[in-house]
């Protein structure tokens, strides 16, 4: 299969009080087709920034990114991102029905009925949704562009088991019904067995590690990888930290 | 033992908003002793973060209407003076809200809230070490928005555990920490407690849950459906997450 997305090298600098702040420091990255990519590490480490610079949103300082997709080719039109909190993708006075059909084709329905977005929500506001219902009217409004690259920032924050195990279920689905690629960011590393193909571990502006789930979730090369994974038995003490 | 009992008698909370009123909390009944930490578990939209508003009487009355009796240390919250309430909430009480970034003024750099509002006088660089968050002298320059959401949450913790309560009140708290750092946190709480002090949490983390959690009570459609031991609740053979 073909890369569809190929980083090298990518730098990202923020302004600060303090200077410029180096935030992504020599990513490289490749996406192929149809493939479901992982990227777990600590908070602060440059995750949100990353898919913000993939997506198209911040400019790079330096580095390549190019985009080998079908349509568009060398373009970020197909590339999607729902970010972390998917309330702000929504305008709160628009109708359902009217914020699927912002881009101007009809209302997919078969889009909506695998998603699960009940027709009686049609003629809502969404205003008057609930932050579930929301959150799928915000995936079926990225998806009705047919994105061919979806970036998912945290989508499991603040959300119930059950509704992680749906949601996890509604991405597989979206990722074998209509082909397309996933980055999920997640600082629950665990959150990624059964669902992505790769992994990547960053640190500090950095990707530390990159392999097959599996490799990465039962017998990682990196010690930071492996910290992750201790880290879900909760044995952590603040000492544990320090060589890290 | 026991000196800060948490008591909700027949707790009702009705939302009273515009249109169609509704219930969200019905007749909750429960205690909730120092010295040990609870953790409220539920599905979204279940109510955990209005029964914990509504304990502390932050409810806005023309949004929601609160029957029932709720005590802190015997003293009925809902039958004191808005004055007497401040006073006795801001010298034992601290509550930890979901949104860490937006409980701060984006306009005052953290130092405000050290040395202004929580009034901190010792352990902040060991408390921050603790934390993972920057040394005083680079922290104390910065203004919230410069942080990273997982920053401010860590800030927030950092702030409510230096200003020494009795109670505190945690809402989603690990919802913008890595795993590593819950680890940390989870140690926190627990060290919280045994001081015979208490900590109520409201989760949707259940490895968190399980972790941290001397009792579990679960709320499920405005009612605690289960109250127990937390080892017993997720040790028990039909386990299943909020059944």
């Amino acid at each position: 299969m073909k890369n569809i997305l190929e980083v090298e090298n990518l730098y990202f600098s923020a302004a600060t009080s303090n200077g410029q702040k180096e935030i992504l420091k020599g990513i490289d990255l490749q996406v192929r087709e149809s493939e479901v990519l992982g990227i777990s590490g600590e908070s602060g480490c440059g995750k949100t920034t990353l898919a913000k610079v993939l997506a198209g949103i911040l400019k790079p300082v330096s580095g390549r990114i190019s985009y080998n997709f079908s349509a568009n080719n060398g373009s970020a039109k197909k590339v999607q991102m729902l970010f972390q909190n998917s309330d702000e993708l929504l305008n709160p006075l628009l109708d359902v029905r009217k914020t699927l059909t912002l881009n101007g084709k009809p209302l997919n329905y078969d889009l909506c009925d695998l998603i699960g977005i009940n027709q009686k929500l049609f003629s809502q506001k969404n205003s008057t949704l609930s932050g579930g219902e929301r959150q799928k009217v915000a995936i079926a409004r990225l998806l009705s562009v047919n994105p061919e690259l979806l970036i998912l920032d945290e989508p499991f924050s603040s959300q119930d088991p059950d509704s992680v195990k749906n949601l996890v279920e509604l991405f597989k689905k979206i990722n074998s019904n209509y082909k397309t690629a996933l980055i999920c960011i997640s600082h629950q590393i665990k959150i990624f067995e059964n669902f992505a193909h790769t992994i990547s571990i960053m640190k500090n502006g950095k990707i530390l590690e990159t392999g097959n789930s599996a490799e990465i979730l039962t017998s990682p090369a990196g010690k930071y990888t492996r910290f992750l994974l201790e880290a879900e038995s909760y044995k952590l003490e603040r000492r544990d930290f320090n060589d890290i | 033992m026991n000196k800060n009992k948490i008591m909700l008698k027949e707790l009702s909370v009705a939302n009273i908003q515009k249109g169609q009123p509704y219930i969200i909390l019905k007749n909750i009944s429960c205690i909730f002793n120092s010295g040990k930490v609870y953790t409220i578990l539920g599905k979204n939209g279940s109510g955990k973060s209005t029964l914990l508003k509504s304990v502390l009487k932050l409810l806005l009355p023309e949004d929601f209407k609160v029957e029932g009796e709720i005590e802190i240390n015997g003293k009925n919250i809902y039958s004191m003076s808005e004055t007497d309430l401040k006073n006795f909430r801001k010298g034992i009480i601290k509550y930890v809200p979901q949104d860490a970034q937006t409980a701060f003024d984006p306009l005052k750099k953290t130092k405000y809230y050290f040395e202004k509002i929580y009034k901190i006088n010792s352990g902040t660089e060991e408390m921050l070490d603790y934390f993972l968050l920057p040394p005083k002298d680079v922290l104390f320059r910065l203004h919230p928005h410069q942080l990273s959401g997982g920053m401010c949450q860590r800030l927030l913790i950092s702030l409510s555990f230096l200003s020494n309560p009795e109670i505190i009140f945690f809402d989603e708290p690990t919802s913008a920490l890595d795993t590593p750092v819950s680890n940390l946190l989870c140690r926190k709480i627990k060290e919280f407690a045994k001081e015979d002090k208490n900590a109520v949490i409201v989760t949707q983390d259940e490895t968190f849950a399980k972790n941290v959690s001397d009792e579990i009570a679960v709320l499920s459609a405005g009612k605690i459906s289960e109250f127990q031991v937390a080892d017993k609740y997720f040790n028990r053979e039909n386990y299943e997450e909020y059944s």
